[in-house]
């Protein structure tokens, strides 16, 4: 048994009284321990499979279609309202890009920690303010007594940041799922705040999806990649095999598309177009229109999610790569 | 070496903050930009590095003189524009123009993309309306929109789009001197690298000086000739961008770079963590402003501004302890995966040659 478990996922927006789709059949595996990076550009349903899985998804306008979201055996998508709430914030938690929309600005820090406490531990109100400030501790904020009675506006971005790990975390939950946690602070910041979660997930076991679109922070942070693209998973490896072997043209463009630090080329490769709008979201390969390589098949069937290595799943008709493209 | 287009000297802007009715906290400033020295070569490529915060935005207004420095001069040909009236300065605004982060913010949502183009145009009274429509076409084959993007309005557009019409506005009026400020971050990464592009080729068609306001060190990489990394109002270091990028002097400039997550699993955990945060620069710490987090400092960089010294010609470092600092850690020369060299010319060739189906 997978720690998550999310199967042929989908969920669809409804808009104008049709459904649309958003997500199509995503399927992902978490273990104790190890980090998913999810990672695609804005649209492409990283962040929606987040909100399926703690069943935050925007109601009603969103709703699940297909598929199973389990974590730790419990299929979350049966689940009751209430007993969802008791698992968010104690098995399972998220932190948010933007701490600052996250956090009640006007609720002091300790308040607030205390709440998630006791929501979920049967502690009074000394002992979960012992918790809070132990957490504070191991999150490594600076004079954590101080900060129990600071507002969040009080805070820097990166302790912001800080806390808002501490109050995911203070449950001990066997998931966090981190949505562009780095995104809004400075490299120097973020480089603290990543290996902040290294450190807590080596200590405690937590299984973490991390959710970016820096292909920089997955390769130093995550154990397995899963690239996204208009809805649906393109390729899966763990990371050393996707930054080695990388089989998508998608995955590959994007990868030859960002600047690097360790050499200069002369131009970046480029991904012609832009990421297609749900609404231009067709059954075959989405990414048939932007890709270089697309055949006729690209653009009337639907690529199968497969493997080419062990572990190493592509969704393309044309992978592996060398094997079929002449070059 | 090219001659320069425009100087800075001792620039400086400070913002008077917390100046409430009954606070009287008066004489509190932000001190932004806190004397720099810069100058812009034409036809270079000057990246302007820091982290937010750091006043590289507020010198960036200040080069194209959308704000008044408080101190400092800033010729452009000669001419201070620091002290030129704003009347004398419209005539020479032409020739120095801006890009934004934001092309979703940075666009006026009511007017058509060939009315946003020509606008410029008709700020300095530039051609007739036949001349401006023949320009509007020419700018916009320039950035590389189709002429049927014309009529359309912004939010018909995607990022990219918008973002290219924002550069063919900036250069509508011929500038010499382009100042981009984080001309990316608010791009999808594919789209990116197609921005980055087309103002490397900008850049290279028309001559022009382009300022590069970035906190991402790899895009300095790939497009800066020169580099000023800032810290808190000041600069830490100039220099050329391969001698800063591959060894960088001043401690903060190596932090930084060393900060940065780099696409290669095998370096993963492998960073040393720079501590602590950027110091208010409401209070900026006495001597080296980079000190209470410096690795290096001593009680002496508390005493002392370091100031910004050449010490290899066209190197310069405002660091007490520049010389005595153990080598920088080579850059990981990990050869690129070649998997992805070999793919990348593969789709190259496909799309040179779109018959190959099979």
């Amino acid at each position: 048994m997978h720690l998550l478990e999310v199967e042929n996922l989908s969920v669809a927006f409804s808009s104008d009284g049709r459904l649309l789709p958003v997500l199509d059949g995503v399927s992902l595996e978490l273990e104790a321990g190890r980090t998913l990076g999810l990672v695609g550009e804005s649209g492409c349903g990283k962040s929606l499979t987040a909100l399926a899985v703690m069943g935050l998804l925007p109601r009603p306008q969103a709703r699940v279609t297909a598929g199973s979201v389990r974590l730790e055996g419990r299929d979350l998508l049966r689940l009751s309202d209430r007993v969802l709430r008791a698992l968010r914030g104690s098995r399972m938690a998220m932190i948010f890009q933007e701490p600052t929309t996250s956090l009640n600005p006007v609720l002091s820090i300790g308040d607030q920690l205390v709440e998630v406490i006791r929501h979920h531990q049967r502690v009074g109100p000394a002992e979960a303010r012992e918790r809070a400030l132990e957490i504070l501790a191991r999150v490594r904020v600076s004079e954590p007594a101080r900060r129990l009675s600071q507002y969040p506006h009080e805070l820097s971005g990166g302790l912001r940041q800080r806390v808002m790990i501490a109050m995911a975390l203070v449950n001990h939950p066997a998931l966090l799922i981190a949505d562009e946690p780095t995104t809004a602070l400075d490299v120097t910041i973020q480089a603290q705040i990543l290996e902040l979660i290294r450190a807590l997930q080596a200590g405690t076991g937590t299984a973490v999806l991390l959710i970016t679109h820096d292909l920089g922070v997955v390769a130093e942070t995550a154990h397995e990649v899963a690239v996204m693209y208009a809805g649906r998973i393109v390729e899966r490896a763990p990371v050393d095999a996707l930054f080695a072997d990388p089989q998508h043209p998608y995955t590959i463009g994007l990868m030859g598309s960002i600047p690097r630090l360790d050499r200069r080329v002369d131009r970046l490769a480029v991904i012609p177009g832009a990421v297609p709008a749900p609404a231009a979201w067709g059954p075959a390969c989405r990414f048939a229109d932007r890709c270089p390589l697309a055949i006729a098949r690209c653009r009337a069937e639907r690529p199968a999610l497969r493997p080419v290595a062990a572990g190493h799943l592509v969704a393309c008709h044309r992978a592996p790569i060398e094997a079929r493209v002449a070059a | 070496m090219s001659p320069v287009l425009l100087e800075a000297r001792g620039l400086r802007r400070h913002y008077p903050i917390g100046r409430g009715l009954w606070l009287g906290r008066r004489g509190r400033l932000l001190r932004a930009v806190d004397g720099v020295d810069l100058e812009v070569r034409r036809g270079e490529t000057l990246a302007v590095v820091g982290e937010s915060g750091c006043g590289k935005s507020t010198l960036a207004r200040l080069l194209l003189r959308l704000e008044r420095p408080d101190a400092g001069t800033l010729r452009l040909d000669g001419i201070d524009l620091a002290s030129l009236p704003e009347r004398r300065l419209r005539p020479l605004r032409r020739r120095l123009q801006i890009v934004f982060q934001d092309p979703y913010a940075s666009l006026n949502p009511r007017l058509s993309v060939a009315a946003l183009v020509a606008e410029p145009l008709l700020v300095h009274g530039q051609g007739g309306a036949a001349e401006r429509r023949a320009r509007v076409g020419e700018l916009l084959a320039l950035v590389g929109l189709r002429p049927a993007l014309a009529d359309r309005f912004p939010h018909e557009l995607s990022g990219g789009q918008r973002q290219r019409v924002a550069i063919a506005r900036a250069l509508a009026t011929g500038p010499e001197l382009l100042v981009a400020d984080e001309p990316i971050s608010a791009l999808d990464v594919s789209v990116q690298a197609q921005v980055l592009n087309l103002l490397a080729d900008l850049r290279a068609r028309l001559g022009l000086a382009l300022v590069l306001v970035t906190h991402d060190l790899a895009v300095v990489r790939h497009m800066a000739d020169r580099v000023a990394v800032m810290y808190l109002g000041k600069i830490v270091e100039r220099a050329p961008a391969e001698a800063l990028l591959s060894a960088p002097r001043h401690p903060y400039s190596r932090a930084l770079l060393a900060a940065v997550p780099r696409p290669d699993p095998a370096r993963a955990g492998s960073r040393r963590i720079l501590e602590g945060e950027l110091p208010s620069p409401v209070d900026p710490p006495s001597g080296c402003r980079f000190r209470t987090r410096c690795p290096f400092a001593v009680a002496e960089c508390a005493r002392l501004e370091p100031p910004l010294e050449e010490t290899v010609p066209g190197h310069a470092v405002a660091c007490l302890r520049a010389a005595e600092l153990p080598p920088p850690e080579p850059p990981s020369a990990a050869p690129p995966p070649a998997a992805l060299a070999r793919r990348l010319a593969l789709l190259e060739a496909a799309r040179d040659n779109p018959a190959a189906e099979c």
